[in-house]
């Protein structure tokens, strides 16, 4: 499956129309200002730069104002840097006068990286349209996702970055009752337009609380309800990891149960100088098999905690040097400083953290994060 | 992936590398057939895998299941730190055997 995002084409000069199946030159923005962006390489020559009359113009202080200039050449694609203050690169090499630019290639120029495919453009449309219907999908789920809280004694902030593949992660949260608030985050295994409808789906049954004979203040009852709807088999072979939790206000605790799903992690009294719980139980992904069985924790909130919920997707990234695992990612969530105290929402603060730590380029997964704060 | 069939007919497959979105998609349906219709047991050396995301653990449940029906098992064998990390927070022991390492498959086999 092709996923490449919408094109633009560049046309120098007038050129004869191609036929679809001609397999043709694009570049393709991997990274930068527009990633997926597509530039259809015709036969004259195509300037880059960041002055406003080039053919590309990138918005980027690093690019010179004429950077770089391509064209096709006996059915090869050319690049000449020209004379720009901080290079042209292929596949992370300077260049230095005319080079070949291999298909599959990546072309670097500032903070922007440009891959040269060579398709057709019934392969281009193709991609187009399921890009088109990824980015609907993508919107519906964010569509269905709660309202951040920001009074009372329950406050709520999140992010959510759907990659460009779209995974299936959704979350939730509602009060049940005056004592109660349930708080729930999944992750539909496979990505695309089925995994978003599958997260949807289980979405729509909490959100309208339509599982039979299930007290939803019951974090292990949800789960095996949730189960034995959503069994794979039945399903397009798709199943879901998730973490369920309600507050009780009156007592103070927090009730939770895992399907599959990492830890929700509880700092206490905020994060300065907190330590972070790790808040988990035993229990299979949910769908994975009718025999699963959920197990219920229980822990105590202080006044000032806050509770993170998030997707794998936050912490199984590509760091510069290495992939990351949860237990890089968990001291971020108690690394914070005073004068970081009001400056952003905890939840802009971490995902800020994680990109810094990424290495370039879109993330490789959904990126969902839910912090739930308890005065 | 390299795959061996053992003198009992017992299935082993080594996988290396990553088992990632675009990774799973390369071997999943050699996997798939080279395990489930000849409904042999099988045996998966994960001693060389350094990462499984989600579709991967999906492939091994979905292969699971079929050879349950075929009344045969699939074991996951050596897995890496932080593959086994992720088996953990599935619970995935709950519903495939992991271990240590060939030995003790085939004693969980035998016995």
């Amino acid at each position: 499956m092709d996923l490449d995002g919408p094109a633009t084409h560049i046309s120098v000069r007038a050129a004869p129309p191609m036929e679809r199946r001609e397999l043709v030159h694009y570049l393709v923005m991997t990274e930068g200002g527009q990633p997926g962006r597509r530039i259809l390489l015709e036969r004259a020559t195509l300037t880059i730069g960041r002055d406003p009359s080039r053919d590309v113009v990138l918005s980027d202080p690093d690019i010179s104002r004429l950077h770089a200039c391509l064209w096709v050449s006996d059915g090869q694609v050319m690049v000449e840097d020209q004379s720009s203050t901080n290079g042209t690169f292929i596949d992370g090499h300077r260049i230095a006068g005319p080079a070949v630019l291999g298909v599959g290639s990546l072309l670097g120029l500032g903070h922007h990286v440009l891959k040269l495919e060579r398709r057709s453009r019934r392969e281009v449309e193709r991609a187009e349209q399921i890009q088109r219907d990824l980015e609907r999908a993508s919107h519906y789920v964010q569509s269905l996702l709660p309202a951040p809280l920001v009074d009372g004694p329950i406050r709520t902030d999140w992010q959510f970055h759907p990659s460009a593949q779209l995974g299936g992660d959704a979350f939730g949260y509602d009060r049940l009752d005056a004592d109660t608030f349930a708080m729930y985050l999944l992750d539909v295994s496979g990505h695309g337009a089925g995994a978003a409808m599958h997260s949807v789906s289980v979405m729509s049954v909490l959100r309208q609380r339509a599982l039979p004979d299930v007290d939803l203040r019951e974090p292990a009852q949800v789960l095996a309800s949730l189960n034995a709807m959503f069994q794979m088999d039945r399903h397009d072979g798709l199943f879901f990891t998730m973490w369920y939790g309600v507050y009780h206000a009156t007592h103070r605790t927090l009730r939770y149960a895992c399907g599959g799903h990492h830890p929700g992690y509880l700092v206490a009294g905020g994060p300065a100088g907190a330590t972070a719980m790790p808040l988990k139980t035993r229990g299979l992904m949910v769908g994975a098999t009718p025999e699963a069985r959920y197990r219920v924790g229980e822990a105590t909130v202080p006044q000032g905690s806050a509770l993170y919920m998030f997707s794998d997707g936050v912490f199984e990234i590509m760091a510069t040097d290495r992939q990351w695992r949860l237990a890089d990612f968990i001291p971020l969530l108690t690394d914070r400083h005073d004068d970081d105290a009001g400056c952003l929402p905890e939840s802009t603060r971490l995902y800020n953290a994680v990109r810094a730590a990424a290495r370039r380029g879109p993330l490789d997964d959904d990126f969902s994060l839910v912090v739930v704060t308890f005065a | 992936m390299d795959v061996r069939q053992l003198g009992d007919g017992t299935v082993r497959v080594t996988f290396i590398g990553r088992l990632d979105t675009p990774g799973v998609g390369r071997v999943e349906t050699q996997f798939t057939a080279c395990c489930v219709p000849s409904g042999h047991n099988v045996l998966v050396d994960l001693s060389q895998v350094e990462f499984i995301g989600s579709l991967g653990v999906r492939m091994f449940i979905a292969v699971a299941r079929s050879l349950a029906r075929k009344n045969a098992r699939l074991f996951l064998i050596a897995p890496q730190d932080q593959v086994r990390e992720v088996f953990e927070h599935v619970s995935l022991d709950e519903l495939i055997p992991i271990c240590a390492d060939e030995a003790e498959a085939q004693s969980a086999l035998g016995a």
